[in-house]
């Protein structure tokens, strides 16, 4: 579970009853013993040149569930997701302090493999960014990078990946053909299964169906719970309705600050803090 | 309060004379300029394979400048060794510096001097680098004071370390052209890797690939016609080089394909033949333009056919 505040277990205050129109599809996490954290957040605040994105983030990540980023534009969601996978180093004047620990082991600390860590942490971006390359090009881009040889080895992996992403019955036939000829939401799953053909840890996915049509969303949705079951998945999203179809914990962040955290049913339905209510609601977005 | 001024109807047939006025211009002014530049192009073509079509011969082709019939064949072969030599030296260094630009340098004055000097350089006029490449590598210096006399110096042991010749040479003739190549090629490939979409890069490091795995699987790739087209561009220059290739490679009469030795080339020879009193020489010379501009052609076709993406499958 996610807590706001290590000293604070919020979630043992939840207690269902929602009347805000908003009903989740995805139960809550039944397990209240202290289930594995895939990702734990400590004192983290990132920099741009002299503005502070992000102020003192701690929050833990469980192990396989779906955790969901909410928010409004600009309130740092999307810039604590590319800590997870150190994407802010390639952004220039962008200082990352405090620690991200993924199971156990601090990404931040010197001598970290920023290549193994992300090979162990797949990242889905906002816009399908497919490379213009064959759809099993793309999915095989990452057994080579990473020493995968062999060419039934490779063959059999991107098959693998792409089954999961539920796009195999749709390519198996042109799987020489570009990348570029599918459509956005094939493309969008296409980039999933390219991002788990190295089998990750965690899946970072930044706002995944904004650029989709519902229908296409509609097919993410469910392979994102249908991963869950192996992968640790966190999703920003601009879209409550969608944490709460997918998510079993959500985050609300606002100006940087993470406001509040906890199972989507309570933070949609039964929330602590006033922004949050105010936010779920519709009050500000 | 509710309105109930209907306003006035607008007068849709009202029309104004000014802009109209411009925009016609506009494009008569530029469609005409488009016509004049074409026109020129193909006047120039035209005369040249009308005064050159006749001499095209076999001879021209397997004879050599003094054997009766003329030909040309050292010269178009020497014209290949040179753009050869000139591409072995000038493609890599041009692309690793495009490379340099585009992905290493750091963004500031330092990077905007290369650049402007790579400007510069590919404006300069190119009898200057012929000058140059004489002054090093053509001339055995008499003494080595001052700096230009240390480059000489140091050129001229990595001369001889390789095996090199002093005097006029097919190498003196393919460096001169190779220093011709490197700001055009390095410019292309940065200007062609910039266009490359960072969610490429975004995507191949988010998938744990490193700087350099993203440039050369992903980055390269992508921008690969637009760095041909431009390296295409710098032969088809240095192929059509004169001037340089008199400080050089000089020229010769006789078949040649050490590059220790003077080289011929179709440019040199066009010029020496158009200043000719002989009508038979000028029109070898008109021959020999037209082989040089279809050689050119040619070649640009073959490559663009060879490196062509393969046609995307959509079914």
């Amino acid at each position: 579970m996610i807590l706001a505040d290590t000293s604070t277990d919020i979630s043992q205050k939840a207690h269902g009853a929602g009347t805000h129109g908003l009903t989740g599809t995805v139960p809550v996490t039944t397990s209240a013993t202290a289930a594995r954290q895939a990702v734990e957040v400590q004192n983290l605040e990132v920099f741009y040149g002299q503005h502070r994105a992000v102020h003192n983030v701690n929050l833990k990540i469980n192990h396989r569930e779906v955790t969901a980023f909410i928010g409004p534009s600009g309130c740092g969601k999307s810039t604590i997701l590319r800590c997870f996978n150190r994407m802010n180093d390639l952004v220039k004047h962008c200082r990352v302090q405090g620690s991200v620990k993924i199971h156990g082991a601090d990404i931040y600390a010197r001598g970290t493999d920023v290549m193994e860590l992300r090979k162990r942490t797949g990242m889905v971006f906002q816009k399908p960014n497919p490379f213009p390359k064959s759809i099993h090009e793309n999915v095989a881009y990452p057994l080579r990078i990473h020493g995968v040889r062999g060419k039934a080895v490779i063959a059999e992996k991107v098959e693998k990946s792409l089954r999961l992403a539920g796009l195999w019955d749709e390519v198996k036939d042109r799987l020489h053909a570009s990348a570029l000829s599918l459509s956005g939401g094939q493309q969008q799953r296409l980039c999933i299964a390219r991002a788990i053909a190295v089998d990750p840890d965690v899946l970072l996915m930044d706002e995944p169906c904004s650029a989709l049509d519902p229908i296409a969303t509609k097919t993410i949705e469910s392979l994102i719970n249908e991963l869950s079951k192996t992968i640790t998945i966190v999703v920003v999203t601009h879209n409550m309705h969608q944490a709460v179809r997918v998510a079993h914990q959500t985050a609300f962040f606002y100006m940087g600050n993470l406001v509040e955290t906890g199972p989507t049913d309570k933070i949609f339905h039964n929330p602590v803090q006033h922004q949050t209510l105010a936010y779920v609601t519709g009050q500000f977005g | 309060m509710p309105s109930d001024i209907t306003p006035a109807p607008t007068n849709f047939q009202h029309h104004e004379w000014g802009p109209r006025l411009v925009s016609a211009l506009a494009k008569i002014l530029c469609t005409a300029a488009a016509a004049v530049a074409l026109l020129l192009l193909f006047v120039i073509l035209g005369y040249m394979v009308w005064k050159g079509i006749g001499g095209l011969h076999w001879s021209f082709f397997t004879n050599l400048p003094l054997e009766e019939p003329m030909g040309m064949r050292n010269c178009i072969v020497g014209t290949v060794i040179l753009a050869a030599i000139a591409s072995l030296i000038g493609v890599p260094i041009g692309m690793l510096c495009g490379i340099y630009l585009a992905e290493y340098s750091p963004k500031g004055w330092s990077t905007a001097v290369i650049r402007l000097t790579l400007d510069v350089l590919a404006g300069t006029p190119t009898i200057l680098f012929g000058v140059v490449v004489y002054q090093i590598v053509v001339v055995r210096p008499q003494n080595y004071n001052g700096w230009v006399g240390h480059i000489s110096l140091w050129a001229h042991r990595v001369q001889s370390w390789l095996g090199i010749t002093n005097g006029y040479s097919g190498w003196a003739g393919g460096l001169a052209l190779a220093l011709i190549m490197v700001p055009i090629i390095a410019r292309a490939t940065e200007e062609m890797l910039r266009l490359v979409p960072l969610s490429h890069r975004e995507a191949s490091a988010g998938l744990g690939a490193s700087k350099a795995e993203t440039l050369w699987r992903v980055v390269l790739p992508t921008a690969k016609a637009g760095i041909i087209t431009g390296i295409m561009l710098a032969i088809a220059r240095v192929a059509g080089e004169t001037a340089p290739l008199f400080f050089t490679a000089f020229g010769n009469d006789t078949m040649v394909y050490n590059p220790n030795r003077q080289m011929p080339s179709l440019t040199e020879q066009i010029y020496n033949y158009s200043q000719s009193d002989d009508p038979h020489w000028r029109a070898q010379a008109w021959t020999a333009s037209l082989v040089l501009v279809s050689m050119v052609l040619v070649f640009s076709a073959a490559v663009r056919i060879a490196t062509r993406k393969r046609r995307i499958r959509t079914h």
